[in-house]
């Protein structure tokens, strides 16, 4: 099935937010903090400027974004549309030039003179968490917007247990970097008295209500189009205060204005993500069973809460998935979201869970090195079985389906475990280490209002609705308030419409990303989707497979209980029938056809959705690695990779096996290259793709992938959510692997990426602190 | 981000072009593949870019019974293709190859590559290895130096005001010769941290590595037994002192894998 | 603005444009071909990429008037090519796109590749080295690799367009062979350390000088403005009896210049013979900040010679310092130490004074090799 998008895309005909061009339309540029922390003292508009140049002073009625989390202790950030007194990190806007194109923006913005008196930084998560750290909002007193405890009784298994893990790890800042930036062109239209806000975002109607919120406007004076979007992850779900300003300017200067995020902006000065660390402390029993798990988990989440997700979510996560797949006795977590002079962090593709298997799957490797068993084994003990489904864990995460341990296994038998072990037990000519390693994981999608209501940020889903509309010549027309941007909905919601009523794929278009035309939804993330809009698309073209039927029975002059729909016709016992193009006509061109008691609703519906119970699927997978460790140069190569993936009934396997490999290769990224550091003062020192390294053809290895397809139980056609999976196994599963290779040495690495300069370090801190036996090991190989 | 503005001039003579590049804040431009970026981050602000891509006295190759000479503003993409006399037996295309990607190197030349200075750049480690040279035209007239030497620091070159990289000169490889290049990289394409080249014409009397990639000029080593590695971290240290310990092991490893890797041509 | 003539997608066009517009920015803001996307232009995506004389480029770092007279084509102008009706559909069946964003670069780059290697066994392996200028963030590039094995291994005959023609001619060159050969300045005896901790990057280094350590000391101490005349492109604007001092620091690297004005500090200790200069100023053009301190001692070296040892500290923000080659200034403050030692050890010889205003720090060491030069051109 070949996805109806493709050929706009190709032919070089889709329309992304830069592609618009709006008469008499002036760019904006951004003066931006050269530094992380000061007071802004000073700002001089250039002579002249007064037209051109908006500073924070001339933002009269504008409000500060503010997400805040119904979480207790739940400190609140206002973050500025353009900032007034204090500035809390590099990038953050200062002044909005106004010019005919972007260079001459970017001229006046150079032309601005200030004055700032500096101030020490919050460069680090756990620098944040010291007595005396420097305050990113004073009037905190601490720099931690939120602390989430799960508690447990650890004690009683700690006497009783006969291993015990300590470690420590990172994972590092990252951008989610979608090829597209982000991007709006406002202008405001005199005759509607409306603003109407093409932006490249995931979530349309969330931006709509910001930006009703910040700029004072009713909901219906505010129009938001995402257009074609290239690519999200994660990075599109936010309100921005760009998006605020570029509007304001539209207002106030009565013209269409753009603003188009550039690399630069995009790498140094908007939000990032998955920065974590955690100290863990395991228990096991002598066979390596996971017996308790003890963890202090810090998330860096910048200076400012960002709208929706707020500050709060991801470390929330942390503390209530890092259980993940496993059936325990004793679990306990503090999760602290830290503030830092670093820009917002936001969920990016598998949000806290990637971190959190990173976390827990080192944690059992370690445990099975312990206890000198296989590292797949010792997970067999304790995944959750299938006997047990549905599952709620210790965390009251209700596992809906599926068989955790086949997944596993199939995952070690594709591997060829007993191949790599053989190959370990001889050298490598060329000098390097062979390692193997698995991480599984489960993901919680399409989770819906009694998760989100529980942290009480800004959104919350609640029904997810469609509008399904069958056209005078018999196509539909399906209407969903998500957006599609790479995921390939245009077509699979489009499958789903040909499911039910029978229309050819060609005839159904799939209207998404318009305010105006859409039902209000919160929009793309969580891996929500296939099952919440894909729900909702079909409960809508049910009830007009039912109108339809009766408009069609009348006119074959049958009940409507006696016929059904089949190819776009509607079909009587008796085999005559009558095409839905006539159904369409006589609705809308020929009512003295229809029948008296006809529904005057019409061929168009809207339907609202939720799954049986909204505590949302999970779907799960296994991923394993062979990995060749070069010791001497640090470079790790993936030398085979596999996925066996769960993600209940398929409704486009293509599509599916594009979302895996996609989310695989941004994890391999995550395990391997990509990095946005800070140095002390917290300026960035990646502000280009040529700093920030984003896996290339080179970097990623042909991955195979297999599939289980046990249905969810709450879904429409048992569908799971799996659109961010792929992403959330890599560093685990590698750095499994690469530990693995270095265990003949003793080093391991408990941070990601594996850089070489990280895994030479680790080698050298294994030579200082081995053993005399690992030290002739360590010699031998280097 | 968009450059800064500046003025653009065709340069049709080389007489031109150094006269012009005598005073003011001009810079030569040929393929802008590393000054592109720098302009566009308005790192770089010159009042003016001298294009020189298309003078025809730098869009050719003369060859010698000893060498080729090749015009400055030949690019990458044209020494991988083959297009110039291979008398390098293979070396150059395959150096070529490496640098960055296909569509840059349709754009970017090697005089320009060695003007910039780039410690990371390939041709300054491969020529210094085999004993290139710039031909330097100014105001006053010409000069030759070996690569080795032009390159004196990061973005540094010995350049004098008013001249220009118009020429590489490429010695001929003698069969038997053998060649070695490794470079360390993350990912394909991206900036060497480290490179190793070796060359050795053992006839010729003649055995040369070099590490590049150090942060400043390539470190050269030659003479009898260059290749063996005594000497490589003293020359390391005396040369590149900035490194701390995994980027001298880094660098050391790579000059190895790089005589390792070596092949008779 | 300049007037610039070229052939778009097969029409002759003529517009007005300024210097700095790229190629990308032309097509899509001029020609409104907005099937050329921006990714990141610095080179590095692929996003942008098109056909320049039948040669893809990157579109971001090709300045449009550089087009003159050229031949550009855009992914609106590969529309009917056969090669890229087949890809198109090769890409679409290998599901090689997500997003869309980077499918015109990546579908000029794949043709780019099927032009050069058709009929020819492509392994999995090159074809992904040819691909790694194109980054594609939504697929892992399993689709896209697939796809152009696809075309490649059609059993249909291709339709290869020929390859662009060779425009290099053998020259005559023999005069640049008769051209003197100059030897090296090979590096100077400083020898100098530098590290990078998290309190910004120092770097160390000590010389001997052929003067006495009194007279150096005096020379530093007596004549402030003498001494910093010595180190390449610093300028005093003024300096006070206490010790404050304005100044402005030019500093080059390549084509990257900053001029860092602001205000320090110069304290002394004549006891232990060791100076201080420490100062804090900020870059115009960029909005970069710096700060930072050069320490300075002067010792007795026995037999009429003295060494001395400075330490530079310094610490960037802004533009300038949001990059992972960071690593790279400290050669030009190694360079800069460097010429400073000349410099200085030319001024306590009582030669000519170097000029503060250098901007590229090099032309001052050459400046003191200049008679060495003269007498290769034959004008000394």
């Amino acid at each position: 099935m070949r996805r109806k998008e493709d050929d706009r895309y190709m032919r070089g005909r889709g329309e992304f937010v830069g592609d618009i061009r709006l008469a008499g339309m002036q760019e904006v540029a951004f003066l931006r903090s050269p530094v992380a922390h000061a007071r802004l003292q000073a700002i001089h508009k250039p002579e002249g400027g007064e037209g051109s140049v908006f500073i924070a002073a001339d933002l009269d009625g504008v409000k500060a974004i503010r997400a805040v989390s119904a979480l207790p202790g739940f400190k609140i950030s206002e973050q500025p549309v353009l900032a007034a007194d204090k500035l809390r990190i590099v990038g953050e806007l200062m002044a909005a030039c106004v010019a005919p194109n972007r260079a001459a923006a970017e001229d006046l913005a150079d032309s601005i003179e200030y004055e700032l008196e500096e101030l020490p930084a919050v460069h680090d998560m756990l620098q944040a968490l010291q007595d005396g750290a420097p305050l990113v909002h004073e009037e905190w007193g601490d720099n931690i917007f939120q602390q989430t405890f799960v508690d447990g009784d650890i004690e009683s298994v700690r006497e009783r247990a006969a291993v015990r893990v300590e470690r420590e790890y990172r994972t590092s800042r990252q951008s989610m970097a979608p090829m597209e930036g982000r991007g709006v062109v406002a202008v405001w239209d005199r005759r509607l008295e409306q603003l109407l806000v093409y932006t490249s975002t995931q979530m349309p109607h969330i931006v709509r209500t910001g930006l009703s919120e910040c700029l004072g406007l009713a909901h219906e004076q505010v129009r938001v189009v995402a257009p074609d979007v290239g690519g999200g992850f994660g990075y599109k779900g936010i309100l921005l205060p760009e998006e605020v300003c570029v509007c304001w300017l539209a207002m106030k200067l009565g013209r269409p204005m753009r603003w188009l995020e550039d690399r630069r902006e995009q790498l140094s000065a908007n939000a990032n993500c998955r920065e974590h660390h955690y100290r863990v402390t395991a228990y096991a029993d002598e066979r390596g069973r996971l017996l308790a798990l003890d963890a202090d988990a810090v998330v860096d989440a910048g200076a400012y809460s960002a709208y929706p997700f707020s500050a709060c979510l991801e470390a929330a996560q942390v503390a209530s998935i890092l259980p993940g797949p496993y059936d325990f006795q004793a679990y306990r977590c503090r999760a602290t979201s830290a503030a830092t002079n670093k820009p917002p962090i936001l969920p990016y593709r598998g949000v806290a869970r990637t971190g959190v298997c990173f976390a827990m799957e080192l944690t059992l490797d370690a445990i099975a090195r312990e206890v000198g068993r296989e590292p797949s084994d010792i997970r067999l003990e304790c995944l959750v079985p299938p006997s047990a489904m549905p599952f709620d864990n210790i965390t009251n995460k209700h596992f809906d389906s599926g068989d955790y341990p086949e997944c596993l296994r199939r995952a070690v038998k594709a591997i060829g475990l007993p191949e790599v072990r053989k190959r370990q037990q001889s050298a490598e000519a060329d000098g390097r280490l062979i390692g193997v390693g698995v991480s599984i994981f489960c993901e919680q999608a399409a989770h819906g209002t009694s998760v989100y209501a529980g942290w009480g940020i800004p959104m919350v889903p609640g029904h997810e609705q469609a509008v399904a509309r069958l056209t005078p010549d018999g196509a539909l027309e399906l209407r969903v308030g998500i957006h599609s941007h790479g995921q390939g909905l245009e077509t699979t919601l489009a499958q789903v419409g040909e499911e039910i009523l029978g229309i050819d794929i060609e005839r159904i278009r799939v209207i998404h990303g318009d305010t105006a035309l859409t039902p209000y939804s919160t929009g793309t993330w969580g891996s929500r989707c296939m099952v919440m809009a894909g729900g909702a698309v079909a409960e809508a073209c049910k009830q007009l497979r039912g109108r339809i039927a009766v408009i069609g029975a009348f006119l074959l002059g049958v009940e409507a209980a006696e016929v059904v729909i089949e190819d776009a016709r509607v079909v009587a016992q008796d085999g005559r029938s009558v095409s839905l193009d006539e159904v369409g006509r006589t609705w809308y061109l020929r009512p003295q056809a229809l029948p008296d008691d006809v529904n005057p609703g019409g061929l168009e519906v809207t339907v609202g959705y939720k799954a049986l119970r909204d505590s949302g699927t999970f779907s799960y997978a296994a991923h394993a690695a062979v990995v060749a460790v070069d010791p001497r140069l640090g470079t790790v190569e993936i030398l085979d990779y596999v996925v066996v993936e769960d993600g209940g009934v398929l409704v486009n396997p293509m599509i599916v096996d594009g979302q895996v490999y996609g989310g695989v290769a941004q994890g391999i990224g995550t395990a391997l290259y990509e990095e946005m550091p800070y140095d002390h003062n917290g300026q960035p020192l990646a502000s280009t793709l040529a700093d920030y390294l984003l896996p290339g053809a080179t970097e990623i290895p042909d991955v195979q992938i297999e599939h289980m397809e046990t249905p969810s139980p709450y879904t429409a056609f048992g569908q799971k959510g799996i659109g961010e999976g792929g992403a959330i196994g890599p560093p685990a599963a590698i750095a499994n692997a690469v530990n693995d290779a270095l265990r003949p040495l003793g080093a391991e690495v408990c941070e990601v990426p594996i850089t070489p300069r990280r895994l030479l370090r680790a080698i050298e801190a294994a030579r200082a602190s081995a053993p005399v036996d690992s030290a002739t090991a360590v010699e031998a190989v280097s | 981000m968009k450059p800064c503005a500046f003025d653009y001039e065709h340069i049709d003579e080389l007489s031109r072009a150094c006269a012009e590049l005598q005073g003011g804040n001009a810079r030569l431009v040929a393929g802008a593949q590393s000054l592109g970026p720098m302009l566009n981050l308005r790192l770089a602000r010159p009042a003016a870019l001298l294009d020189i891509s298309r003078l025809p006295e730098l869009r050719g190759f003369a060859e010698s019974d000893d060498g080729l000479l090749v015009g400055a503003a030949v690019t990458h993409a044209e020494i991988e293709d083959g297009l110039l006399p291979d008398v390098t037996r293979g070396v150059l295309p395959r150096v070529a190859r490496g640098i960055a990607y296909r569509a840059v190197r349709n754009r970017g030349t090697i005089g320009g590559s060695l003007a910039h200075a780039d410690p990371a750049a390939d041709w300054v480690s491969c020529l210094s290895a085999l004993g290139g040279e710039v031909v330097l035209v100014g105001v006053d007239g010409g000069r030759r130096m070996r690569v080795r030497d032009f390159v004196v620091g990061a973005f540094h070159t010995a350049l004098r005001a008013g001249e220009l990289v118009a020429a590489v000169r490429v010695p001929r490889l003698a069969p038997g010769s053998r060649f070695g290049y490794f470079k360390a990289c993350r990912k394909t394409g991206e900036l060497a941290h480290a490179i190793g080249a070796v060359f050795v014409d053992s006839e010729g009397g003649t055995e040369r590595v070099v590490m590049g990639a150090t942060g400043g000029r390539p470190v050269v080593l030659e003479g009898e037994g260059a290749m063996a590695g005594t000497g490589w971290e003293e020359a390391l240290e005396t040369s590149a002192p900035g490194l701390d310990e995994l980027d001298r092991r880094l660098h050391l490893e790579t000059l190895r894998r790089a005589c390792e890797l070596s092949e008779t041509l | 603005m300049k007037t610039l003539n070229l052939t778009v997608n097969g029409k002759g066009t003529s517009a007005a444009v300024e210097p700095r517009t790229h190629l990308a920015d032309f097509l899509r803001e001029d020609c409104l071909l907005t099937g050329t996307h921006l990714g990141c232009e610095h080179g590095v995506c692929g996003a942008c990429t098109v056909l320049k004389d039948g040669r893809p480029v990157r579109s971001c770092l090709t300045y449009a008037v550089s087009c003159e007279g050229a031949s550009v084509q855009s992914i609106e102008g590969l529309d009917d090519d056969p090669l890229m009706v087949r890809l198109r559909d090769s890409f679409s069946a290998e599901h090689a796109l997500q997003c869309g964003y980077c499918t015109p670069g990546m579908l000029v780059t794949a043709r780019d590749i099927v032009q050069r290697f058709a009929g020819q066994s492509l392994s999995d392996a090159r074809l992904r080295q040819e691909l790694s200028g194109n980054l594609c963030r939504c697929t892992g590039y399993t689709g896209i690799v697939k796809a152009i094995q696809r075309v490649l291994r059609q059993p249909e005959e291709l339709p290869i367009a020929s390859a662009p023609a060779s425009t290099l001619t053998a020259l005559q060159m023999d005069h640049y062979t008769r051209l003197p050969l100059e030897e090296g300045a090979m590096a100077g005896p400083a020898a100098a350390a530098s590290s990078s901790d998290g309190d910004g990057r120092r770097i160390e280094a000590a010389f001997e000088l052929d003067h006495p350590s009194e007279a150096v000391w005096r020379a530093l101490r007596d004549d402030i403005q003498g001494t910093v005349a010595c180190m390449p492109g610093l300028e005093l604007r003024s300096v006070s009896e206490t010790g404050e001092v304005d100044g402005v620091f030019h500093v080059g690297m390549g084509p990257i210049s900053a001029r860092i004005a602001g205000e320090g500090r110069v304290v002394f200790d004549d006891a232990a013979c060791s100076g201080r200069v420490e100062g804090a100023g900020k870059d115009g053009g960029s909005g970069s900040r710096a700060r930072g301190s050069v320490t300075f001692t002067v010792q007795d070296a026995g037999h009429g010679r003295s060494s001395m040892g400075i330490v530079m500290a310094f610490e960037l923000t802004g533009a300038l310092a949001q990059f992972s080659r960071g690593s790279l200034v400290q050669d030009i403050v190694r360079l800069l130490i460097e010429q400073f030692r000349v410099n200085l050890d030319a001024r306590l010889r009582g030669e000519e004074a170097p000029s503060g205003k250098a901007l590229n720090p090099l032309s001052l060491l050459w400046l003191s090799l200049r008679s060495r030069f003269r007498s290769w051109f034959g004008k000394g």
